[in-house]
């Protein structure tokens, strides 16, 4: 099985290594005993630039970036700069929003996701959803500036167009799927949660697997755990290829061709 | 040889084409400490018929299973929960599944249920779920179960975890199993033997690894436990015959547990202590 992970944190400090390169050195070399072909690094880039751009020209051929955004810090020509810097003009193919970075659907950050979108960028959105509130209720817990995969699809709703990766398909899962399931240019990608039998199964059912891709996000969570998610899972083999990285190479194609980066035989 | 065949399971499991599991090699033994009977509460999966758990054990090459009821979780008739359990696993486990009874401290006669696991049941240990029963490892009561299973000679193992706190059912919401008595409690009782299951999600965050790691009557599973390289450190802190094969099957896909060994690059010797020898020194073959 051909496998690529979009969802990869080599900078953490519970990495082994001193130094990004180090890191990411030792993360390749890991994934490689996995059998995993290429790695989307999810990175921020306002420390280590240059290393971080360096070793995504180094390892290309391993290895792919998506600019780790924060949105609500700060306005949105400097994210469209940011994006300019890093994807338009330099080695990255995609932005991610995480946990905290702004919750997806705000009118405020439109212009930053359409101009991602004119630039054939992946975006990638952390979404989650908590169980909490007073009465506790599934997805009652509400952090400020985090998006549920409702958010997703109420962008992916005023923008038909544009192809949006709902990360660790809102969390709680069985939820998560419902919510963007109208939305068929909605992926779901299946890092960050424990190795839940069914999961991927309940996906490929409601969504179809041509909208699944997988991802570990290493280091919180392992290769062995997350890869689980699809081999163990009770479906076809096409369906497991189309999770593990075909879908992906799919979304990928246009700015990986763009940027002359391989897409693999 | 063994350690050839093992690597050629969990290579199988990212070979193209390949059904995870049937690349082992007969003969091969692999015990999983952690494996449910029964239907979890609030979603069916494959696996919660006896005999389809019986059928994923077998093609991830598990030879031999200890097996709690999921029923234990929320049934009041503990005694019904366990005289299933022990039934399902006689009639479907064709001596793979091995029982291991619930006991509620918190419940009326729960000497009486200890004593049938035993006695009635050959029941090699308990399963105590402190966290879905309502007490603490603090609780006087469980400390009296403890006692009382460690006079009998039974293996104790302790369900942490169960699920997400994040995504439980509201009205069955059950954070963690509080881990921190315990390494007292096990110096106070010198014959008292625990498994923690669904122990930690991750070295880092378990402050009580290493006070329990220090006693040699502990022994910890990872099925919970993730992170890269995670049971590589695992076993860095705990020591490797502190630590047992344990899938928490079928909740979560066996290939995870089995995958994390392939993940931690973990030699011959090292895959032999967690796929046999540590759980074998807990429970010599019945």
């Amino acid at each position: 099985m051909r496998i690529w992970d979009i969802h990869c944190h080599p900078a953490e400090s519970r990495v082994r290594g001193r130094t990004f390169p180090e890191k990411l050195e030792h993360v390749i070399e890991v994934a490689g005993r996995m059998g995993i072909e290429r790695l989307g690094l999810l990175v921020r880039a306002d420390k280590d630039a240059r290393e971080i751009e360096q070793a995504l020209v180094r390892y290309r051929d391993k290895v792919f970036g998506l600019l780790w955004m924060t949105l609500w810090n700060d306005r949105p020509e400097r994210h469209i700069d940011a994006l300019n810097r890093w994807v338009r003009d330099g080695p990255m193919v995609g932005m991610k929003l995480a946990g905290n970075d702004g919750v997806c659907s705000w009118p405020i950050y439109e212009p930053v996701f359409e101009h991602a979108a004119r630039l054939e960028s992946l975006i990638f959105i952390h979404a989650w959803l908590k169980v909490g509130g007073d009465p506790p209720l599934p997805g009652g817990l509400l952090e400020i500036h985090e998006s549920r995969p409702q958010d997703v699809a109420l962008l992916a709703s005023r923008h038909p167009e544009m192809q949006l990766i709902c990360g660790h398909s809102g969390g709680d899962w069985e939820l998560g799927f419902a919510a963007v399931r109208a939305h068929s240019h909605v992926t779901v990608e299946i890092s960050g949660s424990w190795p839940t039998r069914g999961m991927v199964e309940m996906a490929v059912r409601e969504l179809g697997a041509e909208r699944v891709i997988f991802g570990s996000d290493i280091p919180g969570r392992g290769f062995g755990s997350q890869l689980a998610k699809v081999l163990g899972a009770s479906i076809s083999e096409r369906e497991k290829q189309l999770i593990l990285a075909d879908n992906l190479r799919r979304l990928a194609a246009p700015i990986f061709r763009r940027k002359g980066l391989s897409l693999g035989a | 040889m063994v350690e050839i065949q093992r690597r050629s399971l969990l290579q199988g499991l990212l070979a193209a084409g390949s059904r995870p599991g049937t690349h082992a090699a007969a003969g091969r033994e692999l015990i999983d400490v952690h494996v449910y009977v029964s239907r979890w509460p609030t979603r069916r999966m494959r696996g919660d018929e006896t005999p389809e758990l019986v059928e994923i054990l077998a093609q991830g090459a598990v030879s031999e299973a200890w097996a709690g009821s999921f029923e234990a979780l929320m049934f009041k008739d503990i005694a019904a929960v366990n005289a299933r359990l022990a039934e399902e696993c006689e009639r479907h486990g064709r001596g793979r599944l091995i029982p291991f009874g619930a006991v509620n401290p918190k419940l009326p006669a729960w000497e009486e249920e200890l004593r049938r696991c035993q006695e009635r049941y050959r029941m090699p240990g308990i399963r105590l779920h402190p966290n879905y029963h309502h007490y603490t490892l603090r609780d006087p009561d469980f400390v009296r179960l403890l006692e009382a299973a460690a006079e009998r000679g039974l293996i104790v193992q302790i369900a942490a975890w169960m699920e997400d706190e994040r995504r439980q059912i509201p009205l069955m919401r059950a954070p963690a199993v509080d881990l921190a008595p315990l390494p007292a409690l096990l110096e106070r009782l010198p014959r008292a033997r625990v498994m923690v299951l669904n122990g930690f999600l991750s070295v880092q965050r378990a402050p009580a690894l290493v006070p329990l790691a220090r006693s040699d009557r502990v022994a910890f599973d990872f099925a919970m436990l993730d992170g890269m390289m995670e049971l590589r450190n695992l076993i860095g802190a705990a020591g490797l015959d502190r630590v047992v094969f344990g899938s928490y099957s079928p909740m979560f896909y066996l290939e995870s547990a089995l995958l994390k060994v392939q993940e931690a690059a973990l030699s011959g010797a090292e895959q032999e202590g967690v796929f046999r020898a540590d759980a074998r020194r807990w429970l010599p073959r019945i």
